[in-house]
């Protein structure tokens, strides 16, 4: 068990003010089996004509609302106590959803050499399709999109965290597998990451194909689902005619107990 | 009804008048066309009538069943009526809309049954639409126009009155409507093929005509914005806008045409989302063939209306007989939708009915086959003659009103739609078809 | 439910809009009647100085093609039928406010229109003025079937600052501007909000007869910016 002191900021900046802003944030530490939020605060700035909150079908919390008056900026700062135990989360039976294609999971033939014909738990074969994953690609940045699918990615054998994911996440589908997204935090990474969640008797197992690792209890998952389409961190929607330029910036600490 | 033949022309001026058009996009420009009217009405007999409005009652009833049992306990899984993964699988389905409580359990408020007349009399089901069927419009605004040119004919015949459609809606989203707010019905835009339909259904139910951008949600709450930034409650919406684009925040983040955080509001039950969210999953090519088996199961009746012979690939006996009997039957593709996806076995080369196999064997979740009905043709005038085409109808059924029958109501009317060209079996409109008034009579 | 009166900012754009087409639907009309009428005496110069007025005249090669163009050219944003498809791109975002009957006096002239010029028919004295008839029917359906005060009131501000815009182009008597201007304040009275005051104000000031017969370029203009910037919708 290990407890982390967390902090998501972020800050979008408008080149002209902007108005009848909506927004929705994905911004809190999920609470699972594995996760137990100890304190959590969450300012936007600036306050919001309505701020309401609720959870997605996932269980990831939401925070939404709207901005009517015009405004140039548009930041958050999320922050918190958070306490995780170490993977699996049990469950009986999970969802057949996670052993369909989704949107961005399409499995495609080319990417049929990361099934592994050996025999074994679905565990094992996960953490071959994993490292299959892991050494098929090149971590590279700016060649994909969040809209980037599993399929293209793999075509570029190039991507990030949710690309190395999504791959994965097609291929144990597509393996008889069930499989899904985390979107979330680990200590000294700057960013948000990403991982899967593979599901082998009886429980869901954290596997970071980009590291090539198990995931332990250093991960913090802020929301899951079939691919990262339903994890989006924030989204906004306004009237007015500018650009817009995000800085987010996310920082985990273990704390003495 | 000779006069009412007569004043084809007649009428095709007050079809003009009234700019009954629908938009089609052809090769990337935007133009409207007339929807082709054949003064030749279709007539339905009272008997046949009073079994399909039983029929189409229970289907609609059924379906609306199916919709709670699949966002809720999944009963008819468990009990093993319909396999996990065709409801898992559907493009349709929304993990989203597990949980919610739509008001008065009503998912398909309005929905259109698409029929076909089989030559022996018998009615057939074609397809379910349950997320925005389009068409109402249509025999509203040509009954109105009949009426008015040949007025002997309505004298002379006893037809019943189908002018009660916005008021059939009206009364249904008054009692959808949450918190005593307005009625609005929402437009993606003029450029939208069904434009004249949803500004025409505005004016008759006396909702407001809304377009993207005209409504906030703060506070779960839906806002309709005024010239003065002045707000009013939003208490249902008949939104023409699809699921995925009708909230950018929780679905298709690009969509224009949405209401941001409108799911939200629904989830938490503050307006009325006519139809609701998710309904996709029960109007499925693959689900269709479960529909009898869900008015088996949820009202323990047998059902009244029957489907087109179906078989499904998934199971064995059916993949069997499909992969035997191709060329006599239609193959529909699941995953395509607007009359493209369909096969008829006849037309096929042997070398595409071989490839047509393979694409079963491969994916057999993704066809299912039918036996071709042989339609009753109806007379259409082509020119100065008349000839004999392919029709189908779509009745409208609303669910969800005040009245009897636990609020479903079938419309006495209906859209006929026939196929102007005489080899085609397909009548949509977006396919060049043309539309008849629709007579039920009342003896 | 109430359906209160609510208005979105954009429809009542639209209103305004509409009510500006539809005039200058009517006025162009109007002039181009006189305009055959001065050809009977077959003074070039004279009928010539309104064609000029209403603009895109130099696209065309003879006085044939101008009339024609006048009427049926979609390319010439000043042809009549230009004009009603505006009128037309308004009014059917507002089916619900001005009714199906009102909408139909904007639909026939646009299919006339279409008609004709598809099929190359001439402009004569009988087509402008069935076209004027539907107009005048169209503000008789809106007196008749719109009893929301701000939607006709929208659609009648439009209609003023076109009439008054054409009528100082063309250079009508004073005494029609002052008309309408009066009208103008009534309308200002019970929808302020939709002006912009100081351009009223500047307006208000500016309309003398001394003034307006002088035939000062520079005073005519401010004239016509004003009148372009004297609604905020």
């Amino acid at each position: 068990m290990s407890i982390f002191r967390y902090c998501f900021e972020s800050r979008t900046d408008f080149s002209t003010p902007v108005r009848d802003h909506s927004f929705m944030l994905r911004s809190f530490p999920l609470v699972d089996a594995r996760q137990t939020l100890l304190d959590s605060r969450l300012r936007i700035s600036p306050q919001p004509d309505s701020l309401s909150s609720g959870h997605d079908c996932w269980g990831a919390r939401i925070d939404y609302g709207f901005q009517g008056e015009a405004h140039s900026s548009f930041s958050y700062v999320s922050e918190g106590t958070v306490k995780v135990i170490p993977y699996p989360i049990a469950d009986k039976s999970p969802s057949t959803l996670f052993l369909m294609e989704s949107r961005m999971t399409v499995f495609a033939a080319e990417m049929a050499s990361l099934i592994p014909e050996m025999r074994g738990t679905s565990y094992e074969k996960a953490l071959e399709i994993s490292s299959r994953v892991k050494s098929a690609m090149s971590y590279v940045k700016n060649v994909t999109s969040a809209e980037t699918t599993a399929a293209r990615a793999f075509s570029l054998r190039q991507g990030v965290c949710q690309d190395y994911a999504h791959i994965m996440i097609s291929v144990c589908r597509e393996s008889g597998i069930p499989a899904r997204y985390v979107c979330g935090m680990i200590p000294g990474e700057g960013e948000t990451h990403a991982w899967v969640e593979i599901w082998s008797d009886g429980a869901w197992h954290g596997l970071d194909p980009t590291a090539g690792k198990i995931c332990d209890d250093r991960y913090i998952a802020i929301a899951k689902g079939r691919d990262a389409g339903d994890c989006p961190v924030v989204r906004g929607i306004f009237k007015g005619c500018a650009v817009q330029s995000t800085r987010t910036i996310s920082s985990v600490e273990q704390s003495e107990q | 009804m000779q006069t009412l033949i007569e004043s084809r022309d007649s009428v095709n001026r007050w079809l003009e008048r009234y700019g009954v058009r629908f938009g089609v996009y052809k090769n990337g420009v935007f133009n409207e066309q007339f929807f082709p009217f054949d003064s030749i009405p279709r007539v339905i007999p009272k008997k046949d009538w009073d079994v399909l409005e039983k029929g189409l009652i229970q289907r609609v009833k059924a379906l609306n069943a199916f919709l709670w049992d699949i966002y809720h306990e999944k009963s008819i899984i468990k009990d093993g009526i319909v396999p996990e993964e065709f409801v898992y699988s559907s493009k349709g389905y929304m993990p989203e809309c597990e949980g919610i409580d739509p008001i008065g359990k009503v998912y398909s408020h309005i929905s259109g049954i698409d029929l076909v007349e089989g030559k022996d009399g018998n009615w057939f089901i074609l397809e379910d639409n349950l997320r925005i069927p389009s068409g109402a419009s249509y025999p509203m605004i040509a009954r109105e126009i009949t009426r008015k040119v040949s007025p002997t004919t309505f004298i002379d015949n006893s037809i019943a009155d189908n002018r009660d459609y916005p008021e059939i809606l009206k009364d249904m989203m008054d009692t959808m409507n949450a918190g005593r707010g307005i009625n609005v019905i929402l437009t993606p835009g003029r450029y939208n093929s069904a434009f004249f339909e949803h500004s025409y259904l505005a004016e008759k139910t006396g909702a407001v005509l809304a377009f993207p951008g005209d409504m906030t949600v703060e506070d779960d709450i839906v806002w309709y914005t005024g010239l003065y930034k002045e707000k009013v409650r939003v208490g249902a919406i008949y939104r023409r806008v699809s699921d995925e684009y009708l909230d950018p925040l929780a679905f298709e983040a690009s969509s224009l045409l949405g209401v941001p955080n409108l799911f939200q509001a629904y989830k938490k039950g503050n307006v009325a989302v006519i139809n609701c969210f998710g309904n996709g999953v029960a109007d499925d090519k693959g689900i269709y063939y479960f529909v009898p088996k869900m008015v088996k199961y949820y009202l323990g009746e047998e059902p009244i209306l029957h489907n087109a012979p179906t078989y499904l690939p998934y199971y064995k006996e059916d993949y069997d007989y499909i992969l035997a009997n191709i060329g006599k039957l239609v193959i529909k593709d699941v995953s395509e939708a607007g009359g493209y996806g369909v096969v008829f076995g006849r037309d096929l080369t042997p070398e595409k009915l071989e490839e047509l196999k393979s694409l079963i064997v491969e994916q057999p979740r993704r066809w299912i086959a039918q036996e071709v009905i042989d339609f009753k043709d109806l007379e259409i005038i082509d020119g100065e003659e008349k000839v004999w085409r392919k029709a189908d109808l779509r009745a409208f059924v609303v669910s969800g009103g005040s009245g009897a029958n636990g609020g479903v109501r079938v419309w006495k009317s209906g859209l006929t739609r026939f196929s102007r060209n005489p080899a085609s079996f397909v009548v949509n409109s977006s396919q060049g078809g043309g539309f008849k008034d629709t007579w039920i009579m009342n003896e | 439910m109430n359906n209160s009166t609510i208005l979105s900012p954009s429809k009542a754009n639209s209103l305004f809009w509409l009510g500006r087409y539809t005039e200058r639907v009517y006025l162009e009309l109007h002039l181009l009647r006189l305009c055959f009428d001065k050809m009977i005496d077959g003074d070039p110069d004279d009928y010539g100085r309104y064609l000029s007025a209403i603009g895109g005249v130099s696209m065309y090669p003879d006085q044939a093609s101008i009339i024609n163009g006048l009427v049926h050219d979609v390319s010439n944003p000043a042809s009549v039928i230009s004009s009603v498809e505006r009128c037309n791109d308004n009014a059917v975002l507002l089916r619900d406010e001005i009714k199906s009957p009102t909408l139909g006096y904007i639909q026939m002239p646009l299919e006339l229109l279409r008609q004709n010029a598809k099929n190359g028919i001439e402009p004569n004295v009988d087509e402008l003025q069935t076209l004027t008839d539907w107009m005048l029917a169209f503000w008789g359906s809106i007196e008749e079937r719109v009893y929301d005060d701000r939607v006709r009131t929208l659609l009648k501000i439009g209609k003023l600052i076109e009439h008054i815009d054409m009528n100082v182009r063309f250079g009508y008597k004073f005494y029609r501007i002052e008309e309408a201007f009066s009208s103008l304040l009534a309308c200002r009275t019970s929808e302020p909000r939709a002006f912009n005051a100081a351009a009223m104000d500047e307006l208000a000031e500016m309309l003398s007869e001394e003034k307006y017969t002088s035939g000062d370029s520079e005073y005519k203009n401010r004239l016509l910016y004003l009148l372009g910037n004297a609604v905020v919708l």
